[in-house]
């Protein structure tokens, strides 16, 4: 017990989480047809979190978040004047950017020795789901002892932040959401402007990737905003049960994907592991490949 | 609290609904309508009518401040568009709207209320039963639960036109609300604006079929970049004002 | 201060080519792909394929992992360039596949089509590099490259292998050039013609396909993408004209890939993939400022222009 509680449990909390935040506003990235911004996001932040850790030498939550917040905002003012000044198409003018960002990202890691330190390309690219451990734990009454709740992983209070946010948000603004989703010009012409709720969405987005990306990686990131709202997609018309569902399909594929992961293969008799990370976003793949072969609204509307 | 002087003298009903002073737009550097001087009458069903690329879309949008006026000014009901978005209500051609979105017919006609709900409140139910009043006056309300998706075309055009109505606007503003529907969604709409016009409000469609203008309208506008003519059909739907507008030789 | 100056003379000799033959092929493939990325890429720029493009450059994962493991089990080294390659190829090709599925037969659209996609290929690519690294097999460690790329340790055999690709992809975009810049400019046109433009768009996406599982082993899966959309982008600022233009993105992208192999080359610890992409952004950022066709200073000093005649 005590060492599921030390090793596991903060491992598939970090995962569930991670998750749980990606999931929620997933919802509103595959609406707007910007499935792709959450792998962007993933990408751009890098750069601005290693610049961020390297002036500072912290890696507290603020910090990462201010210069995840940055990076974030130069990749938008570059995409801007590739699309707008030099006509790039955007996906492309997304796509330069992005790399970029990332190359930079990786080259500063390998050369400011941060590499070697808290987080590699690996980690980030991978995830490090594993690396959340709590050696404070001595059992279930730890999860009441506030001394030992104190050494949980940073990553997991930095996932409870994004997660109270992103969901504050979507709760208290979710008409106006999606009204902007489905007919922005309509919501224009009742004062709702798009640019300020597109530019929300984003932030939101943004958020999710920085409190994600160092916990559980890039791949987990992209594939819980897409797969969980996918999938719901599939399952119904109606927005604020698609909500939940995308959000039980994140719970389900962060709790037994780390399941999976951590004691299939013992399980089996093979001497394997597997990473946790990549089998939780496996998992979110596979359920959604279920719901697109067999979840009763998973055909287009005819075209009208 | 004093009256204020101004509205004594002139009187309130008299400032027209849409007031259009020296308006030019332009797309690129090019002006879709210029100098456009236009003041809408107080109530009725109006029809602009013009060629393709003479403005009609581009007028509309202007109005609604959806696009930029590069000279002029407009106001409804005597305000800038900041201070009257509750008074207009917007339908526009054909929604270029993702008709797969997870919204039933309901939830669309429910968005016209979103104003009044105010921001931050979630959509209740007594909101989605005053919904539910607008559908039934398209003749939609067995459909309240359908995916808008999942509806015909004249069923989906009706929906954006309850959610018009969903608004209580004082003036209604339609892209083409006629083009490709079928023929009892048009009886339908022509009794829902007819009963607008009577309780009040001016209705403001942008029109294609010159042939169907005297039936349905009382009064048009002729637009071809600049205003032709604005009047009641009798006088201003005249063969030589709609020539003109076409930009064909006139007879005689 | 000295080990610096060595560096830039290091760094002179390899641009010169001077630095042993190894380096001389290795180098001259960098640039033979970047000039077949470059090409492939106005294409696949207009034809809007950009992010497909990342979609299976990411699938090639679990593809260069199940060769890795096919090999190993015919009891060959497991970084064999055939295997990997064709592991490669055939998961990329089932992503494209799945992607165009999933996007024509669900509700789904196509960006959130091609992100499930890239997601859940990837995944699968992670859990078996997970699996292979626990392995008791050696090589493993060679697997990373194809992430971020690398031209150290790089065999002659292997460089002479993916130069010959390219060369092939860029006689395709040579030989098909008129029809493929129809198709992108205008598809309705090349179709009222009877031009074949659902072959001619596949051509795109096989080319397309062919570069990124070419320049995974130089440039890396993560970043090959890259390749395919800095170089047209860049091109853009220098010509209106499609010809010029496709030329353009064929030297940018040679120039990026050359240089980036290059400083590499010099600092054998950094991944040539990211340095690639950084040359080739800097050669796009250059050319928005620079660029006679829609370049800031050429536009700003035109607008000069023409407000002094009115």
């Amino acid at each position: 017990m005590t060492e599921f509680m030390q090793i596991d449990l903060p491992a598939m909390l970090t995962g569930t989480l991670a998750a749980l935040v990606c999931a929620q506003i997933g919802n509103f990235l595959i609406l707007t047809r910007q499935s792709m911004l959450g792998d962007a996001m993933g990408h751009v932040v890098l750069p601005g979190i290693v610049i961020a850790y390297v002036l500072t030498g912290l890696a507290a939550t603020w910090v990462m978040l201010g210069g995840a917040f940055a990076a974030a905002m130069v990749s938008a003012l570059l995409i801007e004047f590739l699309r707008r000044v030099a006509r790039v198409e955007p996906s492309a003018a997304l796509g330069a950017v992005f790399t970029a960002m990332f190359a930079l990202g990786v080259v500063l890691l390998e050369q400011t020795g941060v590499a070697r330190t808290s987080f590699d390309v690996h980690h980030i690219l991978f995830g490090n789901v594993e690396g959340a451990i709590w050696p404070a734990a001595t059992g279930l009454a730890s999860l009441f002892d506030p001394v030992a709740l104190k050494e949980l992983p940073a990553q997991i209070g930095r996932l409870l932040f994004g997660l109270v946010v992103v969901s504050a948000v979507i709760a208290l603004f979710f008409k106006e959401l999606r009204v902007i989703s489905f007919d922005p010009v309509f919501a224009a012409t009742i004062g709702l402007s798009p640019r300020l709720f597109g530019t929300l969405i984003v932030s939101l987005a943004a958020l999710a990737a920085v409190v994600s990306l160092e916990a559980v990686g890039v791949i987990l990131l992209v594939a819980m905003m897409v797969c969980p709202p996918a999938t719901a997609r599939m399952l119904t018309d109606d927005l604020a049960t698609q909500m939940r569902i995308s959000i039980a399909a994140a719970l389900t594929s962060g709790i037994f994907g780390y399941l999976i992961a951590a004691f299939l293969p013992s399980l089996l008799g093979f001497d394997l592991s597997l990473g946790a990370a990549g089998t939780i976003a496996l998992l979110g793949g596979l359920i959604q490949l279920a719901a697109m072969i067999a979840g009763p609204k998973r055909r287009p509307a005819r075209a009208v | 609290m004093r009256p204020d002087k101004e509205q004594l003298s002139s009187g309130a009903m008299t400032i027209p609904p849409l007031s259009v002073k020296g308006l030019t737009v332009a797309y690129d550097g090019r002006p879709a309508i210029e100098n456009v001087n236009w003041d809408a009458p107080l109530t009725g069903l109006l029809a602009i009518v013009g060629p393709n690329g003479a403005g009609k879309s581009t007028l509309l949008k202007a109005i609604l401040g959806l696009v930029p006026a590069a000279e002029g000014e407009i106001r409804i009901h005597g305000k800038p568009i900041e201070d009257a978005r509750g008074d207009l209500a917007y339908v526009p051609q054909r929604s270029s709207v993702d008709w797969d979105f997870p919204a039933t017919a309901l939830d669309v006609v429910a968005m016209g209320l979103y104003r009044r709900i105010g921001w931050m409140k979630p959509v209740s139910r007594a909101n989605r039963e005053q919904a539910r009043v607008h559908l039934d006056r398209v003749g939609l309300s067995e459909f309240a639960n359908r995916q808008i998706g999942a509806l015909s075309g004249g069923q989906q055009q009706r929906v954006f036109v309850a959610r018009a109505l969903a608004q209580k606007a004082k003036t209604y503003l339609l892209d083409e609300p006629f083009a490709g529907v079928d023929a009892t969604t048009e009886k339908v709409m022509i009794e829902v604006f007819r009963s607008l016009r009577d309780a009040g409000s001016l209705v403001v469609c942008v029109h294609h079929d010159l042939s169907s203008v005297p039936e349905i309208f009382d009064h048009v506008l002729l637009l071809n970049r600049r205003v032709i003519a604005s009047a009641p059909v009798k006088t201003a739907f005249t063969p030589a004002n709609v020539a003109r507008t076409y930009g064909l030789p006139v007879a005689g | 201060m000295p080990e610096a100056l060595s560096a830039s003379q290091d760094f002179i000799s390899v641009l010169l080519l001077q630095a042993g033959y190894n380096t001389v092929v290795v180098m001259l493939g960098a640039a033979a792909l970047g000039i077949a990325a470059g090409t492939v890429g106005v294409f696949a720029m207009l034809r809007r394929r950009a992010l497909v493009a990342d979609a299976v450059a990411h699938a090639t994962l679990p593809g260069v992992a199940i060769g890795f493991l096919v090999a190993v089990s015919f009891g060959l080294p497991g970084r064999s360039l055939p295997f990997l390659l064709t592991g490669a190829a055939a998961t990329a090709v089932l992503a494209a596949i799945s992607i165009q599925l999933v996007s024509t037969r669900t509700r789904l659209t196509e960006d959130a089509a091609i992100a499930s996609v890239l997601a859940t290929f990837f995944a699968v690519g992670i859990v078996l590099l997970t699996v292979i690294q626990t392995l008791k097999t050696g090589g493993q460690a060679g697997l990373d490259i194809y992430l971020l790329g690398a031209t150290a340790g790089m065999l002659r055999h292997e460089a002479i292998t993916l130069s010959v690709f390219s060369l092939i992809a860029i006689g395709f975009v040579t030989l098909l050039f008129k029809e493929l810049t129809l198709i992108a400019f205008d598809f309705e046109f090349a179709r009222a013609h009877g031009f074949p433009v659902r072959a001619l768009d596949l051509t795109v996406l096989a080319l397309v396909l062919a570069v990124v599982v070419t320049g995974i082993r130089v440039v890396g899966l993560v970043l090959i993408v890259a390749l395919i959309v800095i170089p047209p982008a860049a091109a853009r600022f220098w010509s209106n004209h499609a010809g010029r233009m496709t030329v353009i993105s064929g030297a940018f992208g040679a120039m990026s890939a050359y240089f980036g192999a290059a400083i590499s080359a010099v600092y054998p610890d950094t991944p040539t993939g990211a340095v690639i992409v950084l040359v080739a952004f800097s050669v796009l950022l250059l050319s928005a400022v620079l660029g006679p066709a829609m370049g800031l200073i050429p536009r700003m000093l035109g607008a000069r222009k023409l407000r002094g005649i009115a």
